[in-house]
């Protein structure tokens, strides 16, 4: 009698041991699920943010040629000695650029520029475009563009030794 | 600390098996059958509640787990959409304002100015803005706006005011609204007698201007004969 009611109760406790078993399986499944979903959630954001860096880094490289191109002595309005004027761009200056630079100095400009396409592009009075450096890359990934609005000085426009002042924008767009 | 938990709650498991065991092995030694089958119930009572517990613990914690995913996730999205045009929309807001005003009106435009005739390319800071806060009571009679009132500057025919709306509402339009820009530009009239007159606002064409997160172009005051200033603000936004 006794040995019949060990031998039910083991099967019991067996059984229940099972079911032990089977939770702590299923709990530390759960537990390698989440931290699968942990891992692979990590690699996304670790990518993402891989990403992410890399356009802050374009977009920085954009903001330093816009600083660049828009302080070049050889296209800033000039008042002769004294300070340049401010968030300006001598029109005359710009259109001879472009060619100049083909010609003799394009290793200096592109030490400065690398991978870029730097675009004069004037609003008012007369839509004019004028492309100032041209170096774009056959191949590229990313491209980022900045826009900085300028005034447009244009002595060939003026009137009675006053120059004329349009209204455009410096078009900069680097390439990674 | 989730880790602890998680294994705290299989360690549990463990313990709760050991003590059965040690338990069931002293009661069939001393206790009656009867006794014995009662306590375990009583013990299989106690465990089964304990074991209820853990198991809520433990989903609260996966719960908890999924809602701190979640709002990460979110945060990292929110993030990645504001920090992405700050970065070039600092300058454009006060370059485009400065450029603005510093414009020279064409020839094209037939600007007339009274006395002197043909006016001398005037700036549409300087000139134009100014004159449109010396004429603005030619220009706005009570509620209505007069279009051709007088002015001491007429281009393309119209008041000062009206001249500069439009033709800062085109150069803004080619510019700031072909990047997909929202702008608002507000010029105030400051004079003696307060409070300030409100001379033009020129918004985007959806007309909702920057009403959000914006950049300011900084206050550009213009000095206006013997009558005050004028103070005109760019707003830029996303």
């Amino acid at each position: 009698m006794m040995k019949e009611v060990i031998k039910g109760r083991r099967t019991v406790s067996d059984r229940r041991a099972q079911v032990h078993l089977t939770e702590t399986i299923a709990i530390l499944f759960i537990f390698f699920i989440l931290v699968g979903l942990g891992i692979s959630f990590y690699g996304k954001y670790k990518s993402i943010s891989f990403v992410e860096q890399q356009e802050e880094l374009l977009q920085a490289r954009a903001i330093r040629a816009t600083l660049k191109a828009i302080f070049l002595p050889e296209l800033l309005c000039s008042r002769g000695s004294a300070e340049p004027e401010e968030n300006c761009m001598d029109v005359v200056k710009a259109r001879e650029f472009s060619p100049q630079l083909q010609d003799k100095f394009d290793d200096y400009y592109f030490e400065m520029f690398s991978y870029a396409n730097i675009t004069l592009q004037q609003i008012y009075p007369s839509p004019e475009k004028i492309p100032l450096y041209v170096h774009v890359p056959e191949t590229y990934e990313q491209r980022e563009t900045t826009f900085f609005v300028m005034a447009l000085r244009d002595e060939t426009r003026g009137e009675r030794g006053v120059p004329s002042y349009g209204f455009g924008y410096l078009q900069v767009e680097v390439f990674s | 600390m989730t880790f602890s938990y998680l294994f705290s709650i299989i360690r549990s498991s463990f313990i709760s098996n050991n003590t059965k065991l040690t338990r069931g092995m002293s009661l069939t030694g001393n206790v009656s059958y009867q006794e014995n089958i009662k306590s375990e119930k009583m013990l299989n009572k106690f465990k089964i509640s304990s074991k209820g517990q853990m198991e809520i613990m433990g989903l609260v914690i996966i719960v908890i787990l999924i809602t701190l995913g979640l709002l990460f996730a979110a945060l990292f999205a929110f993030n990645k959409e504001t920090q992405k045009k700050v970065f070039t929309r600092k300058g454009l807001a006060s370059s485009t304002m400065s450029a603005m005003l510093k414009s020279t009106v064409s020839p094209e435009e037939g600007c007339v100015e009274t006395y002197i005739g043909r006016g001398n390319l005037p700036q549409l800071g300087e000139d134009i803005l100014e004159d449109c806060a010396l004429y603005f009571d030619e220009y706005v009679v009570g509620e209505t706006i007069i279009p051709r009132g007088y002015s001491q500057f007429h281009c393309q025919g119209v008041h000062s005011c009206e001249f500069f709306k439009n033709k800062a509402d085109e150069l803004l339009q080619q510019s700031l609204g072909a990047w997909g820009k929202h702008y608002e530009l507000r010029s105030d009239f400051i004079d003696e007698f307060p409070p300030p007159k409100e001379l033009l606002v020129v918004r985007d064409a959806s007309g909702i201007g920057c009403p959000w997160e914006r950049d300011a172009s900084g206050v550009y005051p213009i000095k206006v004969k013997f009558a005050g200033l004028v103070e005109s603000q760019l707003y830029v936004c996303d």
